[in-house]
């Protein structure tokens, strides 16, 4: 019993990872029909700007994590606005491709920059925590909450600022925030921006659990597109519950199965979920 | 169309980048030796790709050592004065592609030494080598390699085999007969855990869990490691790359695990106290840290690892040291047996070079066994109270 | 006010708009008529900038606002209540309202006024204020529809067949409303198909073919014409 406690726990924190680099990707998704699938490395930027804010010019943790979000929200738009949006008006296969070359891009770059070796953040709250015999360090405790908070933050942005309501607004009806003098422009810059946040913040809170090297964002690219696709593309809420629902089918799937076939629990999940609600969990009306 | 072109030019520039990212190091042709002629060593490994980091490492120490023979003053032949050159093929991990090296490296290049730093690629090579007339020189601790009986392969490391039963025996004694096995399901540590299992329960031990999982594929490792836990081990049999590795020993020690860690020779010490630190390291058996190994003569060691440190800025490992008292034996032994194209006769000089003078030998090779391998022992270290302890022996098995 | 002058739009080859010139006077009610296909959505998509003119300009006031972006065109004071209305329609009836306002966001004064004038045009909004715009009945969305552009404050609305799927009685509603907002000062210009109602409302009329404007007038002329009884009309 005590077992699926534990698993319970490391579900929650790979799930709060994968949440907060799904629902980057699915923001970007609903706005701009792109599966971006540079996100993933944009999240390895993050951790490498993390780690090296913590490590060379010894920032605090949390302000090494805020200054990463902005540094990769500036490089988020600047890639919108270099990769996607000039292929705007062009067929999508176009931004598929520049996505992949922007991926290579990230990649090849750390690479030749930083090395291709495994790195380590520096733990800042590296005391191991006994709740009623589940053992873990405060760090995962650290990521569940933050995340939880984060998720917060961006509900708050979106649902109670106008400015933030313009992202959601575009994601619901395009023509429709064109004609209410939504500039379109704004509106990708910020949604790249924020999402490129949320991965920055994801790549500082599971930083200290993990390692860090470059191809890091490729398994993570993975993962977030089976939640999106399984939550339902570009839906919020669908991202959330996808995210969870996988990690905690990771943790748990380990549990019951032998390691071999744990990544096929989450595909059967994702099949089972796909041929109840072909769109997805939470797929929006009418698309 | 021009936004095709612009997606055509990133592309480009990203593979581009990409490719300058691989193939660092590989052609760089040397202009001040215009006298001497060029003897190509032939090297054949992943330089791209997800093992492009093993490869390039590996090279590292190969070319440190052909770098040492040239600088004091290359080979001489039969009376004709050579300086080698390292001459690096991409095979991806690939036997196929590793055999095709071979053949392009023997025929194009007149390589008639061949080093190749996986299993695979190797045993690919043992097909034809000895018809073809070249000599392979190995870094795979792969058992079967040494039961294969090929006369011109010179095998490096020990066999990984060697280390089971000194393990097994130290671990069983200091922390109990419960294991749970949690190794790196890549190939290397399927194998050692087919080897290691039926060892375990033969000296009486049980295993609790056998779940050897993906070290390099998995974002978080902390589910395995409490599906393990949960089987209440008093040891684990970890292991795979030293960093991943690390980050499976941390999870363990951080759900509470006090137990003791068989560490399976892919993964370094050294490397491992880097990220996480000694005390995670208490009770475990694994490879000596090469830095410190006391066998060679200490003044050789401490200078190649302070020259790698300042060529490559990390610390050596076997790796390293292994391809380059190899490289330094080689010239010696090219000079003895008076021929670049007989590998045989190469191969039996090298038998006769060795030992080299200890004062330029870094890991003080000893000789070669008559199946091909270094008569070097292996080292192991059991880690307690924070330190690495006299070594362990460990016996070549061939 | 707004002129628009040999206007041309096309979709590939083929011509949604030919040469198209109109005039929309200040404070008037102007509707454009024109069977399924004749492109009334094609010319309003275009002054709201959603579609880029082959050929021509359009002009507010005397300054070119064709090539301006849909925001900068709202900026300008021309909001459209599109055909289909385009709602946000998982988001409330308010919120729906508010952006509506978000070009002139900063305004919060005014923004509260125009709130308050568009839920005493329409009560029922207030009632509904949080409730999803998708949940609402036909009728009541094209309100929220009409109430989100009337929140910019336009000088010029363009409406685009607000009566489509609508039962008779909602109809006749929604036109009364529509006049209402023109006699406060909003000049309208109405798509229609429903010729009859929207003549008794308008004060001139252009009637539209094939992307091309056939017949233009007041709207007691335009009514009193034979043809165009029998193609819009019916009687
Ligand atoms: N996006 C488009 N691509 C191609 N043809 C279109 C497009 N939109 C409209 N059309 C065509 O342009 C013509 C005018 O359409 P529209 O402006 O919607 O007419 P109306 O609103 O008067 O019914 C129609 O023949 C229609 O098929
Ligand atoms: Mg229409």
């Amino acid at each position: 019993m005590e077992l699926y406690f534990q698993q319970l726990l490391n579900g929650l924190t790979l799930g709060s990872i994968y949440c907060l680099v799904a629902l980057g990707l699915t923001l970007i998704y609903g706005i701009m029909h792109i599966p971006n699938f540079a996100h993933g490395h944009l999240y390895m930027v993050g951790a490498y700007c993390v780690l090296f804010l913590c490590t060379l010019y010894g920032l605090n943790y949390w302000m090494a994590i805020l200054i990463s979000m902005v540094i990769l929200a500036v490089i988020g738009i600047i890639m919108e606005r270099l990769v996607f949006h000039p292929l705007r008006d062009s067929p999508p296969t176009n931004s598929f491709i520049a996505a992949v070359g922007a991926l290579l891009f990230l990649e090849a770059g750390a690479t030749v920059l930083w090395g291709a070796d495994y790195r380590r953040m520096p733990e800042v709250f590296d005391k191991v925590v006994n709740i009623f015999g589940i053992m873990a360090t405060q760090q995962r405790l650290v990521v569940i909450f933050s995340a939880l908070a984060l998720m917060g933050a961006l509900y708050l942005f979106m649902k109670k600022t106008l400015i933030g309501s313009t992202i959601e607004a575009m994601s619901q009806d395009r023509e429709g925030a064109f004609l209410v003098g939504i500039d379109a422009n704004m509106v990708s810059m910020m949604t790249f921006g924020v999402a490129s946040a949320l991965a920055a913040a994801a790549a500082g809170l599971a930083g200290p659990l993990f390692l860090v090297f470059p191809s890091m964002g490729g398994l993570l690219i993975i993962k977030a597109f089976v939640i999106i696709v399984l939550g339902g593309m570009g839906s919020i809420p669908g991202a959330v519950a996808g995210a969870y629902i996988l990690g905690l089918a990771e943790s748990l799937g380990a549990t019951v199965f032998p390691a071999e076939y744990k990544d096929l629990v989450a595909f059967i999940l994702l099949v089972i979920i796909l041929s109840i609600r072909p769109t997805g969990l939470f797929a929006k009306e009418g698309r | 169309m021009k936004r095709f072109v612009k997606i055509m030019i990133l592309l480009t520039l990203a593979v581009a980048l990409l490719a300058a990212a691989g193939c660092g190091g590989g052609d760089k042709d040397s202009g001040q030796a215009k006298e001497a002629k060029v003897l190509n060593i032939g090297f054949t490994g992943p330089l791209s790709g997800g093992a492009a980091f093993y490869g390039k490492d590996i090279l590292t120490g190969l070319e440190m050592g052909v770098e040492q023979v040239n600088a004091s003053g290359g080979v001489t032949v039969a009376g004709e004065k050579y300086t080698l050159k390292v001459t690096s093929l991409d095979d991806r991990y690939l036997p196929n592609e590793a055999a095709t090296n071979a053949r392009r490296l023997v025929k194009e290049y007149n390589a008639s030494i061949i080093f190749c730093p996986h299993s695979g690629g190797i045993a690919a090579m043992q097909e034809f080598n000895e018809v073809e007339n070249f000599l392979i020189a190995a870094y795979s601790s792969e058992p079967k390699l040494y039961a294969r009986g090929n006369k011109l392969t010179l095998l490096l490391p020990p066999p990984y085999n060697s280390y089971i039963d000194p393990f097994i025996k130290k671990t069983m004694a200091e922390h109990g007969k419960k294991v749970a096995m949690i190794q790196s399901n890549a190939a290397y540590g399927k194998d050692w855990g087919t080897l290691f299992a039926p060892a375990w329960e033969k000296a009486g031990g049980t295993i609790t869990i056998n779940s050897p999982f993906s070290y390099n594929t998995e974002t978080d490792f902390a589910p395995y490691v409490s599906k393990a836990l949960a089987t209440k081990p008093e040891v684990l049999f970890v292991g795979g790359a030293s960093q991943p590795t690390a980050m499976v020993i941390k999870q363990a020690r951080d759900q509470g695990f006090k137990g003791g860690l068989i560490v399976l020779d892919q993964a370094k010490f050294e490397d491992m106290a880097d990220i996480i630190g000694m005390p995670a390291l208490e009770g475990a058996i694994g490879i000596y840290p090469y830095y410190m190994n006391p066998r060679p003569d200490k003044a050789a060691r401490d200078k190649f690892v302070s020259d790698y440190k300042t060529k490559y800025g990390k610390r050596p490992t076997y790796e390293h040291v292994w391809h380059y008292e190899t490289a330094l034996a080689l010239g010696k032994a090219l000079e003895k047996a008076g021929t670049v194209k007989d590998a045989a006769k190469i191969f039996e000089s090298m038998r006769q070079v060795l030992p080299l003078d200890k004062s330029i030998a870094p890991i003080a090779i000893e000789g070669v066994s008559p199946k091909g391998g270094y008569t070097n022992l292996g080292m192991a270290a059991y880690i307690k109270n924070g330190q690495y302890g006299d070594p362990i022996d460990i016996p070549r098995t061939e | 006010m707004l002129e628009l002058e040999n206007l041309s739009v096309s979709f590939g080859s083929f011509m949604a708009l030919r040469s198209v010139s109109m005039e929309v006077r200040q404070g008037e009610l102007l509707v454009l008529l024109g069977a399924n296909g004749a492109g009334k959505t094609t010319l309003l998509k275009t002054i709201s900038g959603l579609l880029r003119p082959s050929g021509g300009v359009i002009t507010l006031q005397g300054k070119k606002i064709s090539g301006l972006s849909p925001s900068q065109i709202v900026r300008h004071g021309i909001s459209q209540c599109a055909e289909g209305r385009r709602l946000f329609a998982q988001m409330s009836v308010y919120k729906n309202l508010l952006l509506g306002a978000y070009t002139c966001r900063k305004d919060k004064k005014g923004v509260e006024k125009s709130l308050a004038y568009v839920y005493s045009l329409y009560p029922i909004l207030k009632e509904k204020e949080n409730d999803p715009a998708g949940s609402l009945s036909g009728g009541q969305q094209q309100m929220v529809a009409i109430g989100r552009a009337l929140m910019a404050r336009p000088g010029v609305l363009l409406l685009d067949e607000p009566s489509m799927g609508l039962a008779p009685l909602v109809v006749q509603q929604m036109f009364d409303t529509i006049e209402a907002i023109n006699r406060e000062g909003t000049t309208i210009l109405l798509a229609e198909q429903n010729a009859y109602t929207a003549l008794k409302i308008a004060h001139r009329a252009y009637v539209m073919e094939s992307g091309a404007v056939v017949m233009s007038g007041s709207s007691q002329d335009i009514a009193g014409n034979e043809q165009i009884r029998q193609a819009y009309i019916g009687a």
